[in-house]
């Protein structure tokens, strides 16, 4: 259920989120992010944060 | 790296997250057999030692933050039932605005009251109408108790109390989405 995105910027605890067709802001106080992350989020809370071949591995099988 | 909460009732939290785990089977991220081990553990009350913070990653992951907002420091009977009952629901709201890809009825937890039993399982009264449940987790039901099902499983048995309060829930939900229900 969790989606998958890519963090585009960092505000404390905020982060927005890329999902493709739409942008979210995210709350990361408990999993901190980057820019440029790939992170899982689920109810408006990042819960994951992904390797960048696990990223690779996603796209390869869609 | 994320940092869960231990799970004080893993039979309880269990009994919540096994029914949805067929969709992690289906997705290749569970296997069957393991789930299957599992839910035989819970039902025959043998020691749950499974990794359940990343076989259910999103659920312990989840429930930690809430946990933490309700200011404890395990994942508790609170902190289940406030997430599976109550919370869950918003979350998977949440992710039909984003991506509706999901059928969202499936997932959500229902509150449920037993009508009779029969061979097939227990026949339930719930918002969505007459359902039958299975009742691999619970002994022995009567007639008028009421229960939470999730995925068509029985849960547990809930105070009235609580079922009202999800009722209360599912129709307000309702009424935000088609502005006036009957139920």
């Amino acid at each position: 259920m969790a989606l998958l995105g890519r963090v585009e910027e960092v505000n404390g605890d905020t982060a927005l989120i890329d999902f493709g067709e739409i942008k979210k802001n995210a709350n990361s106080k408990f999993l901190p992010v980057r820019k440029d992350d790939y992170v899982y989020v689920f109810d408006g809370f990042v819960i994951e944060k992904l390797k960048e071949k696990d990223v690779k591995n996603i796209y390869k099988g869609e | 790296m994320f940092k869960t909460l231990p799970i004080q009732n893993k039979e309880l939290f269990l009994k919540y997250a096994i029914p949805c785990g067929e969709v992690l089977v289906n997705r290749g991220e569970l296997k069957e057999r393991l789930l299957k081990k599992m839910k035989g553990s819970v039902i025959d009350q043998k020691e749950l030692n499974y990794d359940i913070e990343n076989i259910f990653k999103v659920a312990t992951r989840m429930c930690t933050i809430l946990g933490t907002r309700m200011g404890k420091d395990t994942i508790d009977e609170d902190v289940i039932r406030k997430y599976f009952l109550h919370e869950h629901e918003k979350a998977i709201e949440w992710r039909m605005e984003i991506k509706p890809d999901v059928v969202p009825e499936k997932c959500r937890v229902y509150s449920g009251r037993v009508v009779n039993e029969n061979n097939k399982g227990v026949l339930l009264n719930t918002p969505l109408g007459r359902v039958i449940a299975k009742t691999d987790f619970m002994d022995k039901l009567e007639t008028g108790d009421w229960v939470s099902m999730h995925y068509s499983q029985i849960a547990e048995e809930i105070p009235k109390k609580e079922a009202d309060s999800m009722i209360k829930e599912f129709k307000e939900r309702l009424e935000k989405k088609y502005n006036k229900v009957n139920i």
